[in-house]
């Protein structure tokens, strides 16, 4: 660990592919507890998760887990679990040989229990000792899970861990990341959902285009989201009345015009503006028929923190 | 290391890979079985073209590329690789481990059909004396084992090699085999002392003795048994060295 009780430095790493930068430049400290690493497909999460656990190398820059530089270090893999973005497992095998041959690969005294445990730990129990192929994506999901559990590390690491899991599946994930955290361990778990990450991890990275756009904890990060303007489109039966009446408000900072037939806005304060549209129209005499956020996709609002 | 071996073994025997390779294996045993009945002089044409051209120039290096690209090639290629490698787990005996079960698998079904293509044309009466004799049944079907067994050996690492550094593993090591063992090895003479076919085809006639004259004539001096053994330890030694530099030094999809 570093003086700081880090358990994952990440040290001015940088990754590129020929001409294709994919990590630029990050610098940055895991603690103990659950760090959410987040950002739109395509920021480099999985690129910097595998330099974080040694798969590959870095372009320039130095990664260490609990002290110690991680690539080529094969027995620093008896303390780090991770988990891969790729669903690939070895379908021949049922649940339990599965999780049984990461047991053997750390050697573990008892195997069958060891393996036992980390199923139960994923309620996968009932289905074990059936084929992975005969799996639904989230129950291999979460066989991978336990394969990944079976020796019990200190820290771990989630690429996507809940990719093609349902929502019961999902709370289970949540509440075992929770008990695994507050047993000291260091949990990584990427993910580019926003909700998903802000309701599990205590801690958010968050990168955007290979680039740190942010880090530190969710409410910070949340309040950054939250301030940034708000692009809504607007159809009613009284387009040019709407606009009219939309110009008066405080809520709104420019309103235009589009194809005759739908306003678009742009607004600093969502909440009054959630407010105040109805009694607007209510006065132009418009029938509200749609109303849109024109750039909600999490690509746009991580772009608008990086260029803040 | 031994559950990385198994994991191979299951990996690589679980599908109709392995039963097409035998019935593959199995083809010059059947060529020999028919041509005994079918020509007077099965002996010359058996030891001749079935064992030069199909056994050791065909069926030998394809049994050992299908097993030995797909052992580390299909993990790269469907991403299981870095479940393996995720694990404390020595990388020397990833690739040991590997190499080990292409070897055998690959051993099995070759060396039992080749040494059964061997006894159809070297046999007269399968259940007489002459089954055993050593110099005209035993040491030749030895010798058989043994260059099949050489040639096993050192196409398994340079294969493997292959598997993990190219997602078209399999057309390289055909093309190898056609270019450079067949066409380039048959046009310079001096590439039998590069050749692991020229390995395998001295070994078989080294240790098989005078029966075994007609495999893979070719013209000029052959390199010694001791050259060609050396040659084949050295070609397994320096591809499994370069495989474990690749798995190494290689970013795991």
């Amino acid at each position: 660990m570093s003086t700081n009780g880090a358990t994952i430095v990440v040290d001015n790493v940088s990754k590129w592919f020929g001409n294709v930068v994919a990590v630029n430049e990050i610098s940055l400290e895991i603690s103990p507890g659950i760090t959410g690493l987040l950002g739109p497909n395509g920021a480099g999460k999985t690129t910097l998760l595998h330099m974080m656990t040694g798969l590959s190398a870095t372009s320039r820059g130095n990664v260490t887990v609990l002290g110690r530089p991680v690539r080529g270090d094969t027995n620093l893999y008896r303390q780090i679990g991770v988990m891969t973005e790729h669903q690939a497992v070895y379908d021949f095998y049922t649940g339990r040989e599965f999780v049984e041959l990461s047991a053997r690969m750390h050697s573990l005294d008892d195997v069958s229990n060891a393996a036992e445990k980390a199923i139960e730990s994923v309620r996968m129990t009932d289905a074990m000792d059936r084929r992975l192929s005969t799996y639904s994506r989230g129950m291999r999901q979460r066989m991978r899970l336990a394969a990944t559990l079976v020796h019990d590390p200190p820290v771990l690491v989630l690429d996507e861990p809940l990719n093609g899991t349902d929502p019961r599946q999902r709370l289970e994930f949540h509440d075992l990341a929770r008990r695994l955290a507050a047993e000291g361990r260091t949990i990584i778990v990427s993910s580019h959902i926003l909700e998903e990450v802000e309701t599990l991890a205590d801690n958010i990275v968050l990168m955007v285009s290979g680039k740190l756009a942010a880090s530190g904890d969710f409410r910070s990060i949340r309040a950054l989201l939250d301030d940034r303007p708000y692009r809504i489109r607007v159809t009613s039966t009284s387009p040019r009345a709407l606009a009219g009446g939309l110009m008066n408000s405080e809520a709104v900072s420019s309103v235009a015009m589009e194809d005759n037939d739908s306003v678009l806005l742009l607004t600093d304060d969502l909440p009054t503006l959630q407010t105040q549209l109805p009694l607007i129209a209510r006065d132009a005499g418009a029938v509200l028929q749609t109303v849109e956020p024109e750039d909600e996709s999490l690509e746009s609002v991580f772009t608008y923190i990086v260029e803040r | 290391m031994y559950t990385v071996f198994t994991l191979t073994l299951r990996q690589l025997t679980g599908s109709r890979r392995q039963a097409i390779l035998w019935l593959f294996a199995a083809l010059p045993a059947a060529f020999a079985l028919l041509l005994r009945y079918l020509t007077d002089n099965y002996v010359d044409v058996i030891l001749g073209p079935v064992f030069s051209l199909l056994l050791i120039a065909i069926v030998l290096p394809l049994v050992v590329a299908i097993l030995a690209t797909t052992a580390l090639g299909e993990e790269v290629e469907d991403r299981t690789l870095a479940f393996i490698v995720l694990r404390p787990v020595p990388k020397w005996q990833i690739i040991l481990a590997k190499y080990g079960a292409v070897v055998i698998l690959a051993a099995l079904p070759l060396l039992i059909f080749g040494a059964v293509t061997a006894g159809i044309a070297l046999i007269d009466d399968p259940f007489g004396e002459s089954a055993f004799d050593y110099e005209t049944a035993i040491k030749p079907i030895l010798g058989v084992v043994a260059g099949l067994a050489v040639g096993i050996v050192a196409y398994a690492a340079a294969f493997l090699w292959l598997g993990l550094i190219s997602g078209q593993a399999l057309g390289f090591a055909i093309v190898y085999v056609l270019v450079w063992e067949g066409i380039a090895a048959g046009i310079f003479a001096g590439i039998r002392y590069l050749s692991i076919r020229s390995y395998s085809i001295t070994t078989l006639k080294e240790i098989g003795g005078e029966p075994l004259d007609f495999v893979g004539v070719i013209a000029g001096p052959e390199p010694s048994l001791y050259f060609v053994l050396g040659g084949a330890a050295a070609v397994a030694i320096v591809f499994l060295a370069l495989t474990l530099t690749q798995l190494r030094n290689m970013d795991v999809p």
